[in-house]
């Protein structure tokens, strides 16, 4: 599925200003923020919680939050890490209130939380299939393995950030890597 | 090139960035309407100004601790309460929803909302941190929770029973959520 057509940008407007004119309450400027960055941010959000409709709800959590917390922006960091950071603790808050709610409703079927393949595969534009292969693959890991592999093998985060993003021990985080890689490299075979 | 080994080939050559399947800027838009940028919400301006006059001189102030204490606790019991309420609830499929109800009980609760995080972004500096910490993540459950009943709400079809009934979870959530935001208000 091919995405929507986008309005093009206005690539002479620097971000400071749009920044600036958005703090303003200007949506026209913070609309060419969220287009700037909203696949970067959406890509983000897909691998993390491996759930295509999920994620273009967090995606648009994230710009609604980013928007009402503009005028705290600083510029001490790049737009883009900002946003990137909003988005990622975002995430981490949903899956965290998931685990909680899925602790409390006994009856939930488990089965009903796991990423659907073809789903996801429905929400990659890919023509390249070792490409596909691995966000699918991504996606199936546990919740866990998931996002501590996307944090630290896609996303960069050392292996003590994501341990403090996460809130586990650093050997834990590293358990889960090695557990994860050897898995996807099965996968890859 | 490649390394030989096909995981880290796969992730050299994954995009860094995946567009959306549909363009969400219209959803995003429609939400901004009430959520302004905090220094702008009309509402929190106001409740900055009852502030400045309970405490002449700086709006600012630290407050003795008990008294903080209590605002905490009533704020937190407001979360509390609202995500008891909804979090157990399960999010029924459907179709279109009354709109108007929908954005109104949304207006309100934006509204409610911004007066707590005035108070919280006032107070916060006499609070412990982890009291602060814990009445942030507080609220940001319960906008989840209002969240996902609203979610439910545009999925259930029009007039349904179960539209009614999550139109009146919503709304007793958005009263119960002003009278306790009220109360902490009253003791601060």
């Amino acid at each position: 599925m091919k995405p929507a057509a986008m309005p093009s940008l206005e690539p002479d407007l620097r971000e400071t200003d749009l920044v600036a004119a958005a703090s303003r309450g200007d949506q026209d400027a913070f609309e060419q923020i969220y287009r700037r960055h909203v696949d970067r941010i959406h890509a983000l959000c897909l691998r993390l919680c491996g759930d295509p409709d999920q994620a273009e709800q967090l995606v648009q959590a994230a710009f609604v939050q980013a928007w009402r917390h503009l005028p705290g922006f600083r510029g001490q960091s790049g737009l883009g890490t900002w946003l990137h950071r909003l988005a990622v603790n975002l995430v981490l808050d949903w899956q965290r209130a998931r685990a909680r709610r899925a602790r409390r409703e006994l009856t939930m079927d488990p089965l009903a939380e796991l990423p659907s393949l073809a789903a996801l595969g429905a929400g990659l534009d890919s023509r390249d299939g070792d490409r596909l292969d691995l966000e699918r693959a991504v996606a199936a890991l546990p919740d866990g393995a998931r996002v501590i592999f996307v944090l630290h093998e896609v996303e960069g985060y050392s292996v003590r950030e994501v341990s403090r993003l996460l809130r586990v021990a650093e050997g834990t985080v590293k358990t889960q890597l090695f557990r994860a890689r050897r898995r996807l490299r099965e996968v890859l075979r | 090139m490649t390394t030989g080994d096909p995981l880290r080939d796969a992730l050299a050559a994954l995009r860094r960035g995946v567009p959306p399947r549909r363009d969400l800027w219209p959803d995003i838009r429609a939400q901004l309407a009430a959520r302004q940028p905090r220094h702008r919400a009309a509402a929190p301006a106001q409740f900055a100004q009852t502030f400045a006059e309970k405490a002449p001189g700086t709006a600012r102030r630290k407050l003795p601790t008990r008294r903080a204490l209590w605002a905490t606790a009533s704020l937190a019991a407001a979360a509390a309460a609202v995500v008891l309420v909804l979090g157990t609830q399960r999010t029924p499929a459907g179709g279109d929803t009354d709109t108007l109800v929908r954005d109104s009980l949304a207006d309100s609760y934006a509204a409610v909302r911004a007066d707590i995080q005035v108070v919280l972004d006032n107070q916060c500096e006499g609070l412990a941190a982890s009291a602060c910490n814990e009445l942030q993540a507080g609220l940001q459950e319960l906008d989840r929770s209002i969240a996902e009943l609203r979610q439910a709400l545009v999925q259930a079809e029009d007039g349904s029973s179960a539209s009614q009934w999550l139109a009146t979870r919503l709304r007793r959530a958005v009263c119960q959520t002003r009278g306790l935001a009220g109360q902490a208000i009253r003791i601060l």
